[in-house]
């Protein structure tokens, strides 16, 4: 008798996918009790350990199964929200998945092994345990393998197919503490600031005030950005420029000091350099400079690159980077690597691209002897490559959005396998009166990866005239110059990507989903920006920032961006949550991201065996019950702040 | 017994020989003559270092602490913003009254300050606010600009035994110069060596002209880390309507 082997993906599409690849096209396709989830029978050679076999490939829909409090916990009110801290919680399957999971009981019987083809991250994981668990129900003695593999392409699944490997129980373990914290923090704090507010009536009468642990740190770096614009107070500086024509060219010194908050001292100053009369030429230095290619690709760069270069929002980009994924062009989408296995060929994939009309020519260079190893990061997730292209897709295949989305991840592929983009740098210093002014010119010599990233460009700067070491010369005109500070701009998505990811808030493959949240919920408002003064410290004529001081803090970020970027504007319900909490107490406040980023630590800790289930749920919710208890003895602070942002609309 | 007792003479010798103005006889007189009897038989070291923190710890605008005799004053003219060029002729000891950063706006100064008091400044409870963006940072420019954390240059008020006050710019980095948060409090002594410059009533401090002595007064320190927010809060609250000037 042949032997029979179920194997379920996390998705129909790639179950169909796999199917079609496995069976070489010849399959049996059939309905089940959920009209998107198709059963694929059909013949496969798993070689060693399983041979020739008849397959049953079908898929779940994400998560099968969902966990829930007892139905004495329904009530908001009672028992109080803090019992829910210790309730018992239930795991079942949802009416709406039943027949995903009867399917998948009915065709484990008489099967020998179940192989699971989930996503391979911590959350495929969990959903692979959740198939497993349904399967068992259906046959006792199944065995049970998952397929190791990270993009859709036929070689890599026949590699995945015949190499299974087993479930990681710890990345199980972990998905799950993480379901039942955010399941008993969730609704602790849902129900409790619901209730709370709602006495407050007006717009809050019959408001859902939900919280979520990675939601709310994430508007708290709305809000906090919110305040510093709104406080920013500007003021003045002054600089000193000093001008030089030679050979017809005005060579602009820039001051060493950049500018001073004092205007006396600059006018001291710049008095001790016209006193002077004669600048010294102190260093001429020549120096090749270059502009550096782009990391591998990970999750987070993508979702940065694709709302800053695409206009997209970071869940569409994780949106059609996944529907990519699932037919197979790109790689898996959701990765932290920024580094390729020296073991892949990525030759290979550059030899795909060449046939396309717009990058096929930089590509066939790349094949020439222009390919070079890209860079390599210090992330490595161990489980899937940085996000590359798999295959090669025309243009007329995709729509308009997923067409940029390859183009963009083909782009920066080839980008990371060509070099380095190289030029050369003058910089002249110069001394005058006590003050250092220098100068630099910058002239584009191999543009290399530019020629295919067009996301960024470089361009000469003006040609510097000759300036020898050791000359003294007049300058041609030397002068006071003012500007005045400026806010810093409210978050875009990129600063929020950026902010998330540097405070360890979510994952790489949740920050879009927690940003889209709060959306949502109505805590933030995104807005295009240029509704108001783009961020950076405006120099008005005075030179442009000098190293290492480019305006304040809040400058460096602001600064870019530019028109057509969306920036998050709070709520006033966003405001008074965050300003509520943050006065209840600053150092375990639910605004602040130290909370949710132990509790991120922990799941790697359980993933890397360090800690257990058992430990980690006791300690993160003895953690959360103890701010809880604080706010709730504080409420009244919490509903003075709604009263103070929300009813009088003052905010 | 009395015979071991170092002299004022040698007590005043060894001061100045690390670099201290001379004191006042009535100064030193407590230091050699304790009233405790049981401090009688110090060597001269200990008495020096004893003399040291207390002259570094008083407030040298006070009669009775430096020697009006033998240490130099600032000249009179001294604040005078007609005189485009002045010349220390002699070593003045000054303290220090009053330090602005102002190379960073007032603002910032004050966001800082905020960030410190939420406690977001201590080493596990930061949280980063800004990130610096490195896509169009060009590798030379990368290595360059690390120097964060160093800020200045620094504007001082300074004053003299005679009480008078001058303000100091530094006009290059001097090592032990900047806030009271980075290390030099108020009430810090300076000694501004003969040959200093001073410019339209502003001292231009250069590390061959100025040694930091250090030091303390603890009063006047702790009242200026308590002013501080408040008086840049009302800086930048001026600037705000108008005047700007900051001098």
């Amino acid at each position: 008798m042949v032997t029979k082997i179920l194997c379920v993906a996390e998705k129909s599409s790639i179950a169909k996918a796999v199917a079609g690849h496995l069976s070489g096209g010849r399959v049996e396709t059939s309905n089940t009790g959920n009209t998107y989830i198709k059963n694929y029978k059909f013949q496969f050679d798993f070689g060693r350990t399983w041979g020739h076999c008849e397959v049953c490939m079908t898929s779940v829909s994400g998560h099968l199964s969902a966990v829930d409090f007892a139905s004495e916990y329904k009530n908001w009110s009672h028992p109080p929200p803090e019992s829910l801290f210790g309730a018992p919680i239930r795991e079942f399957v949802p009416e709406d998945k039943s027949a995903i999971a009867q399917n998948i009981a009915a065709q484990a019987r008489g099967a020998k092994a179940l192989f699971i083809w989930t996503d391979c991250d911590r959350e495929g994981e969990h959903i692979g345990n959740e198939v497993k668990t349904e399967a068992l129900k259906g046959n006792r003695r199944l065995q049970v393998k998952r397929a190791k593999f990270s993009n859709i392409e036929r070689a890599h699944i026949l590699q995945a197919a015949r190499n299974p490997i087993d479930l990681d129980d710890r990345q199980v373990n972990a998905v799950a503490t993480r379901i039942e914290l955010d399941l008993r923090i969730g609704y602790a704090f849902t129900r409790f600031q619901t209730n709370l507010l709602r006495t407050l009536g007006g717009p809050l009468a019959e408001a859902m005030i939900s919280y979520g642990s990675c939601q709310f740190p994430t508007l708290g770096f709305v809000v906090d950005r919110y305040w510093r614009v709104k406080n920013f107070v500007p003021e003045t500086f002054w600089s000193i420029k000093v001008t030089q024509k030679r050979e017809g060219i005005n060579v602009v010194f820039n001051w060493k000091r950049n500018r001073l908050f004092d205007r006396a001292t600059v006018i001291i100053l710049f008095e001790r350099c016209l006193d002077a009369k004669r600048a010294k030429v102190t260093k001429v230095t020549e120096k090749g400079t270059r502009r550096i290619k782009p990391l591998p690709l990970t999750t987070v760069e993508l979702q940065k690159m694709a709302t800053k270069y695409l206009r997209m929002n970071s869940q569409q980009a994780m949106t059609v980077a996944e529907t990519l994924y699932n037919k197979g062009y790109i790689s898996y989408p959701r990765t932290e690597t920024d580094r390729f296995d020296k073991e892949m060929d990525l030759k290979a994939l550059v030899q795909k691209q060449i046939q396309d009309n717009r990058w096929g020519e930089f590509a066939n260079n790349l094949m020439n002897g222009g390919f070079n190893q890209p860079r390599e990061g210090r992330h490595d997730d161990k489980a899937h490559p940085p996000i590359h292209p798999v295959t090669y897709c025309a243009p007329g295949g995709l729509s308009a959005d997923e067409g940029r989305l390859y183009e963009f991840v083909t782009r920066h592929f080839l980008a990371c396998c060509s070099e380095d983009a190289k030029g050369a740098q003058t910089d002249v210093e110069i001394e005058y009166g006590d003050e250092s002014f220098h100068t630099h010119g910058t002239i584009v010599l191999e543009r290399n990866f530019l020629d295919v990233y067009v996301y960024q460009n470089w361009t000469n700067s003006t040609m510097l005239p000759k300036f020898t070491l050791g000359e003294v010369f007049e300058p041609t005109e030397a002068m006071i110059t003012e500007g005045k500070t400026t806010a810093p701009g409210y978050l875009t998505e990129p600063d929020l990507l950026a902010l998330m990811d540097a405070n360890g808030i979510g994952t790489d493959a949740t920050m879009a989903e927690h940003i889209a949240k709060i959306k949502e919920r109505v805590y933030v408002f995104t807005r295009p920006r240029g509704t108001n003064a783009a961020g950076g410290d405006s120099q008005d004529d005075a030179p442009a920032a000098g190293r290492g001081r480019s305006g304040g803090r809040a400058g460096a970020v602001g600064a870019r961006g530019g028109a057509g970027i969306d920036e998050f504007i709070p709520s006033s319900l966003g405001v008074a949550l965050v300003d509520g909490y943050d006065q209840i107490g600053l150092e375990s406040s639910l605004s602040k991201p130290f909370l949710r980023k132990e509790m991120e630590l922990k799941m790697k800790a359980i993933c890397e065996g360090r800690a257990t289930r058992e430990d980690v749920l006791q300690e993160s919710l003895r953690q959360y019950k103890r701010v809880f208890m604080d706010c709730k003895e504080g409420s009244a602070v919490l509903k003075s702040s709604c009263r103070r942002f929300v009813l009088n609309g003052a905010a | 017994m009395a015979n071991n007792r170092p002299t004022l003479q040698q007590l005043s010798n060894s001061l100045t020989s690390i670099g201290l103005p001379t004191p006042a006889a009535q100064f030193l007189t407590p230091i050699l003559h304790p009233e405790s009897q049981t401090a009688h038989q110090r060597p001269l070291q200990v008495l020096t270092a004893t003399a040291k923190h207390r002259l570094l710890s008083s407030d040298i605008s006070n009669a009775n602490v430096l020697s009006t005799s033998k240490n130099g004053c600032l000249p009179p003219n001294v604040s005078n913003v007609e005189r485009k060029e002045l010349i220390l002729a002699n070593d003045v000891c000054v303290q220090v009254l009053d330090v602005e950063d102002i190379g960073r706006s007032q603002w910032e100064q004050i966001e800082e300050m905020e960030m410190e008091r939420k406690g977001e400044m201590v080493k596990g409870r930061q949280v980063i606010r800004v990130v610096a963006d490195d896509l169009d940072v060009d590798s030379t420019q990368a290595t360059t600009s690390s120097s964060k954390t160093s800020h200045g240059p620094f504007k001082l008020l300074l004053q003299d035994m005679n009480g008078n006050k001058v303000y100091g710019f530094e006009l290059q980095k001097v090592p032990n110069i900047g806030l009271p948060s980075m290390g030099m409090s108020i009430g810090s002594k300076l000694m501004l060596r003969k040959g200093s410059k001073i410019a339209r009533g502003v001292v231009l401090l250069e590390p061959k002209y100025v040694l930091v002595l250090g030091g303390k007064i603890e009063g006047m320190d702790k009242q200026w880390r308590e002013g501080r927010e408040a008086k840049l809060r009302a800086t930048v609250g001026e600037s705000r309507v108008g005047s700007g000037d900051g001098a």
